[in-house]
């Protein structure tokens, strides 16, 4: 058996954790060591906050080594951020938009939502020097190995995971060529424009062609695709990211083509996907004991509105904060489209929707 | 004709909730930073206690009289810990943080009752059926005191001041103990295997805790002495462990004292079983007003018991952060008096005498106080 010295000393040190632990019991000795400031959490360093762009924000962090690693990151992927707004912490999920991995630095691109506690949080509070909870990188939009040639397209903030792929792509030696079609809604509001536009010149295997939706809104058709340059029988992966209606005519478009590309996509706002819902329909909250009747919005919007005390974190099905005991009825999980109708299943109530009366056991 | 003491009709009742309901979304929706502050400090302060504690105790084998002041302060931090930290914590009262550390499903407290059987005991169990007979649990503690009519008699309630000082003493095995059921296991409703199941977890909680206090901790002590000076061995562990002995013991006494005063004053009301079937919401605050009584004191008594002093407005909204009671207390207090509803208060001294009082009254057979 190959026992090296590191192994050892993790040996060591479980077993002396499990020691001291019986002697704090039923604490442990982290316990104690956070309230008195000892505990070792690791966590990001705010080293700027950007607010030049019309309603968004751009961080740079500085992650720390124990709990990212370089090795397991894809541009395109996003993080989950949590910070505490009003003595709640809260946690959502961001794109990484650019990285310095020399500098440890990773940039997120967010959009300020003005009905939103976090964003209006961060844009409001987050200052360079704070110190935020960030989790490693997540997700499976990136771009699929193989593909020579790959068109990228964005509505928004969407163009946040793009960023991060073209800068990737441009900064390595593969031969891959990247398109990307950006509708942004003005000059203005336009995130990562100076940085991607840095691109253009510099390379030829990158495409740029970008859209203020304030001057009209263009329709997709491949007649459209080619007037810009970007004829779609090249491409051998597609990945899209925004809006609902921005995903779906990508769809369309690649069906009505009869593409034999790989289609990819990133859905910031779930609940563009829920179905008209019925008023019906009766969601009780059985540890509250409290009734309510069903409207639109997920069980988990539902549960807050009528003032049921809920679990939840990312809100967007990704952390499992909110799972709880669907005792009886039929849900629909509004991400995957997946249907959950047997009794006592876990479900996620920030993505789900109720398909008929629902007994939740929060 | 109501199910409930005649103070009010259904209406009034219906009417009295809503009142009580809008104060809890008040505060509720006015939840903040100040109160995860609030009980992080509180934290802090009974882990400094704990620690000055424990080390002076070790320090008192040599110095006696640190040893007395540091078995006081073992004893505050259990008390602060049970009752104002795992307590409210346990009620999910800042599940609302989303802070993993006071999230109520996963906090486990240095007590010997495990803390899901507490949940299902307590936050379930009294806090539903809160002074039903034979639903509610803490009525009377699973048949060791009579402290109601519905209670019939036996001849073993005489003894009940008696018993009720040994079950003081050692209050936290009573209370991790009542999950069993030793009436219903007495009178066949629950079988030894049944209860045996039940019983594993808090047998294991009681021999971690026993372990610590009375073997892991004194080993400390024991090997320091066994270094440095070796005719103290014996010393070293007696004192030690007579220390946490006596600083668990200062903890039952207090929360029996706390909680006792907080449901048998002679003003507590209860409830035949029955009450709880069809009851409103509504309904249910007006039990939980009757069926409980507050301590007055100042911001000391608040703290030391885990604001239970406020016991009313702990029935109230078991789920609101425990250091908001005290403000809305005179709002509750301004309801109960508008409706003509009884609101028990009064001082820790007077309560006390109330249910000596009551437990007194209840240990004679019926005809002999009608007589």
């Amino acid at each position: 058996m190959d026992l090296d010295c590191e192994h050892v000393f993790t040996v060591l040190h479980v077993m002396l954790n499990f020691i001291i632990n019986q002697f704090t019991y039923p604490k442990t000795i982290a316990d104690y060591l956070k309230y008195f400031g000892l505990e070792k959490q690791p966590k990001a360093k705010v080293l700027s906050v950007d607010r030049s762009v019309e309603n968004s924000l751009s961080i740079a962090l500085e992650v720390d080594d124990k709990n990212w690693d370089w090795k397991l990151y894809h541009p395109g992927q996003y993080v989950m951020l949590t910070v505490p707004v009003e003595g709640r912490f809260q946690t959502r999920c961001f794109s990484i938009s650019e990285v310095n991995q020399a500098n440890n630095e990773i940039k997120l691109g967010i959009r300020i939502n003005q009905k939103g506690t976090v964003t209006r949080y961060l844009s409001e509070r987050l200052k360079a020097g704070d110190q935020v909870e960030v989790s490693s990188a997540m997700g499976e939009f990136h771009v699929p190995t193989g593909a020579k040639s790959v068109l990228l397209v964005a509505g928004g903030s969407g163009v946040t995971p793009m960023s991060a792929i073209v800068q990737a792509e441009m900064e390595s030696a593969s031969d891959r060529h990247i398109d990307l079609l950006y509708f942004s809604p003005s000059a203005k509001a336009t995130m990562q424009g100076a940085f991607l536009d840095q691109y253009t010149d510099q390379s030829d295997r990158f495409g740029y062609h970008l859209v203020y939706t304030s001057d009209g809104r263009p329709e997709m058709t491949a007649e459209y695709m080619n007037s810009i340059g970007f004829e779609l029988s090249q491409y051998d992966a597609i990945m899209v990211c925004g809006p609902s209606a921005l995903k779906r005519s990508v769809y369309e478009l690649a069906e009505a083509a009869d593409l034999n590309a790989d289609l990819l996509s990133e859905n910031f706002s779930i609940l563009d996907d829920a179905e008209e819902a019925n008023t019906d329909l009766t969601i009780t909250f059985m540890q509250n004991n409290t009734q309510v009747q069903n409207g639109p919005g997920t069980l988990l919007e539902l549960g807050e509105n009528a003032g049921v005390s809920l679990q939840s974190g990312c809100r967007s099905g990704i952390c499992h904060m909110c799972s709880c005991q669907k005792v009886s009825g039929t849900v629909k999980n509004l991400l995957t489209g997946e249907i959950s109708d047997l009794p006592n299943e876990t479900i996620q109530i920030c993505v789900s929707q109720a398909l008929t009366d629902v007994e939740l056991n929060q | 004709m109501s199910k409930y003491p005649d103070y009010l009709n259904d209406e009034q009742i219906e009417a009295m909730g809503a009142e009580i309901q809008a104060i809890r979304d008040e505060v509720m929706s006015d939840l903040g930073e100040r109160d995860v502050r609030y009980m992080k400090r509180v934290i802090f302060v009974q882990q400094v206690f704990e620690i000055l504690g424990r080390l002076g105790i070790f320090a008192g084998i040599l110095y006696p009289v640190i040893w007395v002041f540091a078995v006081i302060s073992l004893g505050l931090s259990k008390i602060l810990e049970n009752m104002e930290v795992g307590h409210n914590i346990m009620h999910s009262q800042f599940d609302w943080t989303n802070d993993p550390k006071l999230k109520g499903k996963d906090y486990e407290w240095d007590n010997v009752c495990p803390a899901s059987s507490w949940r299902q005991t307590h936050n379930y169990m009294h806090h539903t059926y809160t002074n039903i007979e034979g639903l509610d649990k803490d009525l009377g503690y699973d048949g060791m005191f009579r402290v109601c009519d519905e209670q019939e008699w036996k001849p073993e309630f005489r003894y009940q001041m008696l018993i009720g000082v040994f079950i003081m003493l050692s209050f936290q095995n009573a209370v991790a103990l009542h999950e069993l059921g030793v009436d219903d296991i007495r009178d066949g409703k629950r079988t030894h295997k049944e209860a045996w199941h039940i019983f594993k977890p808090i047998g294991w909680k009681m021999f971690r805790q026993i372990m610590k206090e009375f073997v892991l901790i004194p080993a400390i002590a024991v090997g320091g002495a066994f270094l440095f000076a070796p005719e103290l061995m014996w010393q070293a562990y007696w004192m030690t462990a007579l220390g946490a002995l006596l600083a668990n013991i200062i903890r039952n006494v207090w929360a029996f004292l706390v909680i006792f005063c907080g449901h048998f004053t002679e003003g507590a009301h209860t409830f035949p079983q029955g009450t709880e079937i069809n009851e409103t919401k509504a309904g249910w605050y007006y039990r939980q007003m009757l069926g409980s009584c507050n301590i007055e004191g100042g911001a000391l008594m608040n703290v030391m018991t885990g604001n239970l002093s406020h016991q009313i407005e702990h029935h109230l909204f078991p789920d609101m952060p425990a250091n908001r009671y005290k403000e809305v207390a005179p709002k509750i207090q301004a309801i109960a008096k508008k409706y003509g509803v009884p609101y028990d208060t009064g001082t820790f001294g007077n309560q006390l005498k109330s249910v000596y009082r009551r437990l007194k009254h209840y240990s004679k057979p019926p005809e002999e106080v009608a007589a």
